[in-house]
């Protein structure tokens, strides 16, 4: 089972506490502050479509991993705020808002910055994680493409 | 009445603590579970711990302050956690479409971890309950220990004898940690689906 287990830096991530852990072996490397999916449920007007902000749970890995991150604003981002969805795909980039990093971990869910630093420790994202600008370049610098994390 | 005392103290099955067989089912039974990618716990009653693994790592660990059974021991076995039940379920939030742009003041609606129940019930796959609590400190804890100790001492045994009676598996756990955030955090890392085994003493 040993042959199971990461060799090098991981993630652990923990939902409940909203803490994120860089180890290496059981070594804590860095502990952070960071907020997770809220859990709420947006229902699209109409009921055609729903959407759960969870933070999916279990074993993943890094993706991806980008500088200057532009949020591509998903439809329930629009939805959220009473808005149109708009055709113009142009107009759902967002920049500056979601920190210097970004780390993917697949199906749009990533590790990222954040504008909202006093909500740090609360759970208010819509499913990614969201971190301080210090730890953030800390992970983003300790993690390589295929870094593994894992969430509960 | 003592036919229905020998029923509802059942003599425990299983082999014994420290043997080569036993020990080797037990890491065979987990390499199963740590070739996946899942998250997957262990209920180590002889140890009183409770872990949460991936791949044979420990991500999570809670400490047991006590465990008492009812029923069988099994022969170790994968199990799934099928549902989560408590008196007063977390609920989620619904939101508004809208109503963040109407000037409202921002209210945090999220889960969260004082959201979560500290008594509660596992329902394992196989007829396993486990049944979750922590150190009453307050008036409504206390009042919920007594509902609790008529649960454990009345129909819990009831319950075992009537599976015996129509030859059914039946084994339940009584588990108290520590701190009633431990019992909140537990409930929240352990999602329906979720495999793993319980290693009796």
């Amino acid at each position: 089972m040993q042959a199971l287990r990461p060799k090098a830096v991981y993630i652990v991530i923990d939902l409940a506490r909203n803490t994120l852990y860089l180890k290496k072996g059981s070594e804590i490397i860095r502990k952070a502050v960071i907020s997770c999916g809220s859990g709420s449920i947006l229902e699209e007007p109409g009921g055609k479509r729903k959407w759960v902000f969870d933070t999916p749970r279990g074993e993943f890995y890094v993706k991806s991993k980008i500088t200057e991150p532009t949020w591509v604003k998903p439809d329930w981002a629009f939805i959220e705020e009473g808005k149109e969805v708009p055709k113009n795909p142009e107009e759902r980039l967002e920049a500056g808002i979601l920190g210097d990093y970004a780390l993917g971990f697949g199906n749009g869910y990533f590790i990222h910055g954040t504008l909202y630093t006093r909500l740090l420790g609360r759970s208010v994202t819509h499913g990614c994680i969201r971190v301080g600008d210090n730890d953030l370049k800390a992970i983003y610098q300790a993690a390589s493409i295929g870094t593994k994390i894992y969430i509960f | 009445m003592l036919f229905i005392l020998f029923l509802v103290f059942a003599p425990s099955i299983g082999q014994e603590k420290d043997s080569p067989a036993r020990l080797n089912l037990l890491l065979k039974e987990e390499y199963s579970l740590a070739k996946t990618p899942a998250l997957y716990f262990i209920f180590d009653l002889d140890g009183k711990s409770i872990v949460l693994k991936s791949k044979g790592m420990v991500i999570q660990e809670w400490k047991i302050e006590s465990v008492h059974s009812w029923g069988e021991q099994r022969l170790l076995k994968t199990l799934t956690l099928l549902k989560k039940s408590t008196l007063f379920p977390p609920q989620r939030k619904k939101i508004k479409p809208g109503e963040a742009e109407q000037g409202n003041t921002f209210e945090l609606e999220a889960l969260e971890l004082k959201d979560m129940p500290s008594t509660y019930a596992l329902y394992l796959s196989e007829g396993i309950y486990i049944y979750v609590r922590s150190n009453p400190k307050k008036f409504i804890s206390g009042v919920r220990s007594i509902g609790h100790f008529f649960n454990w001492y009345l129909w819990v045994p009831l319950r075992n004898l009537g599976y015996k009676l129509r030859k059914k598996p039946f084994t339940a756990i009584d588990i108290k940690l520590a701190g009633k955030e431990e019992s909140q955090a537990l409930y929240w890392a352990l999602a329906d689906g979720t495999k793993g085994f319980v290693s009796y003493p």
